[in-house]
């Protein structure tokens, strides 16, 4: 079974404008150990996802339908009450900023006590502090530096304070909300392997949130490809470098420097996404597609399979799966 | 000096003083000097790209910055066609400024949000006191608009930052450089906060105005894949020195530098299954205010010998137009 498992998840913003859609029909799931990118640009609903999944919307912001299975438990309708319960001890996130995600007065090992506490009231103040310890030896920093503050820490290190404070409380789902984003290449690389062991060791669920197409690409098992609010296309991440099929995701493709190759600029994907209070009424890419037809516009694509897992959303190759099976 | 090139720099130097507390100054304790660049040499052809890649904190962007005395430099000499900088009178500099300019790396911060961007644009004609005809500035102004690559200019005219998306501000960023006609452009990061798609529009554009204007570029990155795509030359810097310059295809395809090597081991690339043949680096880059002896790398290089301990490497020609400051290579 799935240990993490989405089904038909829809998000949406209350603006004085309108609903803004920002995320609609999300479906995927999660096994152990795996390791998921969902993978866009910014604005396509990629965080909005995730953070409906942990239920750390913004006021405005309401899951408007679908479910969030988490190890066979729909979490979509719990209360804050009931969400704290789980939060840290089944799922947590790791933010972009480590800079500003960590409170700056209070030592690391304090705030990352203070969530053990919550979870595990039996253990004392010492058990507490000498499981920090043990976190810190994961996330490879030296046990005795739980007593620094913040600001003694370079990026790097303090992305790995968070991610040892994601880990406090044994969670098997663990979301990485672009972590490496900000960082240098050489400790973005040092932070992805790092996840990548703990994933393989511990059978850690990770749902790496990226617009790096290459980073999400080396690191995870399958792909979600997201555009304004909908999934392009999910697929095992060999399958999808090997054959994308949506539209977007080749020009995303594209786009990625491949060193050794030829040197040259790839144009860039014309236009800017659609707007999500209003959204176009056909497929939300037609505006941008190289190879829509007229049909796109008015049409909306649904997410099909084209082999067992991998899946589209696009009518151009729908047409070519139906053609093939009829 | 050569006449092709358009910008030497000669050991230069920043090194700032960091503060110290009150105690060490009651005891008027020496304050620690972070060398945050720390020797750097190299040319700029007219026409030129020339990348300056690193980690954060090995001082590419205060090179570029001491390059147009936005920061002092400490030692070391810069020469832009010629003329020393470290000389020029308050007018001059104002006229070098004129024919030098910057492009910062986040579009969403480095325009004023209550201003125009017409008012952003054409400031910098306003500061130097060019044209006084409203006429002739919104001539000007709308030429680099459209140099920047905006089409119908004048309609941007009235529109303000938050009305525009991240790649429409950086041209307008770049606009505002445009605008004076420079020579010569340090772009830091330029498309570090873009998304992929639109990345390439900007890069476009850069060498499209290399192409027609002849400007030249010194290009800051973090990312050498980035810095392959555009630049004619690529310098590798760490910790306040170059290690490692040559000819960007020369410097991707067969990096010399231990340093370089790992770097151009960990861009991503997809086709690889995971980790394979990375070369992470353990440990951090040094305390800039106290640098380890010898080669600063050897605390986090696979390869050092004693002598890396002891003696700090010189940048020299390992093969036509390559240098390397290496003992091993």
């Amino acid at each position: 079974m799935s240990i993490l498992e989405v089904e038909s998840l829809t998000t949406y913003y209350k603006l004085r404008k309108g609903m803004v859609k920002a995320c609609e029909n999300i479906s995927f799931s999660l096994e152990k150990g795996e390791g998921l990118g969902l993978v866009g640009e910014s604005g396509c609903g990629k965080t909005t996802a995730a953070l409906s999944l942990i239920r750390l919307l913004p006021e405005n912001g309401e899951i408007m339908g679908g479910s969030i299975n988490i190890n066979g438990r729909d979490i979509a309708g719990y209360t804050e009450e009931e969400m704290r319960q789980i939060r840290m001890k089944e799922i947590s996130i790791i933010f972009q900023g480590a800079m500003n995600a960590l409170n700056p007065v209070r030592t690391v090992g304090t705030q990352i006590v203070e969530a053990i506490k919550v979870h595990y009231n039996h253990l004392s103040d010492k058990e507490c502090w000498e499981r920090t310890g043990d976190l810190f030896e994961k996330v490879e920093i030296d046990r005795e530096r739980v007593r620094d503050y913040p600001h003694e820490f370079s990026g790097g290190m303090r992305q790995r304070v968070m991610i040892a404070m994601a880990l406090s409380c044994d969670p098997f789902v663990v979301i990485g909300d672009e972590p490496t984003t900000g960082l240098d290449v050489m400790v973005q690389a040092q932070v992805l392997q790092l996840l990548e062991d703990l994933r393989k060791e511990q059978g850690l669920g990770l749902l790496l949130i990226s617009h790096d197409l290459a980073c999400v690409g080396e690191t995870c098992d399958k792909i979600v490809v997201m555009y304004a609010g909908h999934i392009v296309e999910y697929a095992p991440t060999d399958i999808l470098f090997k054959q994308p099929l949506h539209p977007y995701t080749k020009s995303l493709m594209k786009a990625i420097p491949s060193i050794g190759q030829k040197r040259e600029l790839i144009p860039p994907i014309p236009g800017s996404p659609p707007d999500l209070i209003n959204p176009p009424a056909g497929c939300r890419f037609f505006a941008r597609c190289p190879e829509a037809v007229a049909e796109c516009e008015r049409k909306k694509p649904v997410l099909v399979s084209v082999t067992e897992d991998h899946h589209c959303a696009c009518l151009l190759v729908d047409s070519k799966v139906s053609d093939t099976s009829g | 000096m050569d006449d092709r090139n358009i910008l030497e720099v000669k050991n230069l130097e920043v090194h700032f003083e960091a503060r110290s507390g009150f105690l060490n100054n009651l005891l008027s304790r020496e304050v620690p000097r972070i060398r945050a660049v720390d020797g750097v040499n190299f040319n700029l052809k007219k026409g030129e790209i020339l990348s300056l890649a690193g980690e954060s904190g090995c001082g590419k962007t205060t090179t570029g910055k001491a390059i147009l005395r936005l920061v002092e430099p400490t030692g070391g000499k810069v020469y832009f066609r010629g003329q020393d900088l470290s000389l020029l009178t308050q007018k001059e500099l104002r006229e070098f400024r004129q024919q030098a300019q910057i492009i910062f790396q986040d579009p969403y911060e480095s325009l004023n949000p209550r201003q125009t961007v017409f008012a952003t644009v054409a400031e910098p004609l306003e500061v130097n006191r060019i044209c006084d005809n409203t006429k002739e500035k919104e001539e000007r102004v709308a030429r680099a608009l459209s140099d920047a690559g905006l089409k119908n200019p004048r309609d941007y005219f009235i529109r303000y930052p938050h009305e525009l998306s991240g790649g429409q501000r950086q041209r307008i960023a770049i606009a505002s450089a445009l605008v004076l006609k420079p020579k010569f452009i340090v772009a830091d990061e330029p498309v570090t906060m873009l998304d992929l798609s639109i990345r390439s529009g900007i890069l476009k554009l850069m060498m499209e105005l290399r192409d027609n204007k002849q400007i030249s570029y010194l290009f800051i990155t973090h990312d050498l894949s980035l810095a392959w795509l555009i630049s004619d030359r690529i310098a590798v810097m760490y910790s306040g020195n170059i290690v490692e310059i040559g000819g960007a295809e020369q410097i991707i395809g067969s990096p010399a530098h231990p340093y370089t090597k790992a770097l151009v081991s960990v861009i991503p690339n997809p086709e690889r299954s995971s980790g394979t043949d990375r070369k992470l680096l353990e440990g951090e880059i040094p305390d800039p205010s106290s640098p380890p002896r010898g080669c600063k790398f050897h605390p986090r290089c696979s390869y050092a010998q004693p002598c890396c301990r002891e003696e700090r490497p010189l940048l020299r020609e390992v093969e036509k137009d390559r240098f390397v400051s290496c003992h091993l290579v």
